[in-house]
């Protein structure tokens, strides 16, 4: 059991490794993060705060794509824990990338599937480190690397921490997908 | 609480003067907007939540390089929600410049132009109405974008009624919408 939960990052790594070589549509995020309380009250960051997300997608396939971001704490102890996840996602109402290279659905809404490492106590104290899996779904996105441009609005997530067999919920009101080569700007 | 009723004065004072006289100065009449913004502490004025800020202002001097807006706030520790540490505000909101040619147009598909605001703000527990601090906020990164502001990445320097600093904070992102 132990071996399958460390399999499941490599897996994800080299998935996501994989589909960087071949994406055309790489973006870089900015968003927001909200880990909420378990049914004991206990926070995945321990203690409250506020918590920024700065990652990369990139695209796999038409449908499926990935990401990484780091989501560090910056209140009140600035990086005390960190976490750093990594998901494939799918949209589920259409393509998210045209072969033929025009515009896509610009509506969508997508289904993310991932892991989770948290590092906990990183400035004040002995760290202390948490894995977990996530499931989120965002039921807005707004735009597409066509437009150069992607918002994804009010996703609610599931995170599994398998080592302390907890699961909460976590909120990101918005995250901004920016495309490194937009295929067309938008005016 | 002598201290903390002359800043509050003072402030209340500059962003009535503000709202009264800026007017008669302006190319174009005053515009109104709502705001909600993302924000945190680092300060034992404020809990460690995350705080949901909800506003409404009028700027008096729309699009003009120093353009003041006078808002009125309520601050919600939001994440774990506590309603009863609510806190009601005031502040002046200076928008220092609006450059049309700027380093951030790759952020929106929209043209933009760079408007960073300069803000100073007197916060009250609406439990504890008497218990005043303030914040002197930045927000370098905000951009206009015709139907409003967006702004992310704004550093605060949180004040005690002495005009001690006592903490910061950071606020995620704001996003401003223009009703008229």
């Amino acid at each position: 059991m132990k071996y399958r939960m460390r399999a499941v990052p490599l897996a994800l790594f080299i998935l996501l490794t994989a589909g960087a070589a071949c994406a055309q549509d790489l973006a870089f995020s900015i968003g927001t993060w909200s880990f909420l309380p378990d049914a004991a009250g206990k926070l995945p960051g321990g203690t409250p705060g506020v918590f920024p997300s700065f990652g990369a997608t990139y695209g796999i396939t038409r449908y499926l794509e990935a990401g990484v971001a780091i989501i560090p704490r910056l209140t009140p102890k600035p990086f005390d824990d960190i976490f750093v996840e990594e998901h494939v996602g799918v949209s589920l109402f259409g393509e998210r990338v045209k072969a033929s290279g025009g515009p896509a659905v610009y509506i969508n809404t997508l289904l993310d599937a991932g892991f989770i490492f948290g590092a906990h106590n990183v400035i004040s104290g002995a760290p202390v480190y948490s894995r977990a899996l996530f499931l989120r779904i965002t039921p807005i996105t707004l735009g597409n690397p066509y437009y150069g441009r992607r918002d994804r609005m009010l996703s609610v997530g599931l995170v599994y921490d398998y080592d302390a067999n907890s699961t909460s919920l976590f909120v990101s009101l918005i995250a901004a997908d920016f495309y490194l080569a937009p295929r067309q700007k938008a005016r | 609480m002598k201290i903390q009723s002359r800043g509050a004065i003072l402030l209340l004072f500059l962003a009535f003067l503000s709202a009264s006289v800026f007017p008669a100065f302006a190319k174009e009449k005053a515009s109104y907007y709502y705001s909600v913004s993302m924000e945190g502490f680092s300060s034992p004025l404020f809990s460690a939540s995350e705080y949901a800020d909800f506003s409404a202002s009028i700027e008096v001097s729309p699009r003009d390089a120093i353009n003041p807006a006078f808002s009125m706030h309520y601050l919600l520790p939001a994440n774990p929600l506590a309603i009863g540490d609510s806190l009601a505000g005031i502040s002046i909101d200076l928008t220092l410049f609006y450059l049309e040619d700027h380093p951030l147009a790759w952020m929106s598909p929209r043209k933009t132009s760079l408007a960073p605001q300069l803000s100073a703000a007197a916060y009250v527990p609406i439990a504890d109405l008497g218990n005043l601090r303030y914040t002197v906020s930045l927000s370098p990164f905000r951009l206009f974008a015709g139907y409003g502001y967006f702004s992310i990445g704004a550093f605060s320097l949180v004040l005690d009624p002495s005009f001690t600093v006592s903490g910061w904070g950071l606020r995620l992102f704001d996003f401003s919408y223009l009703k008229f």
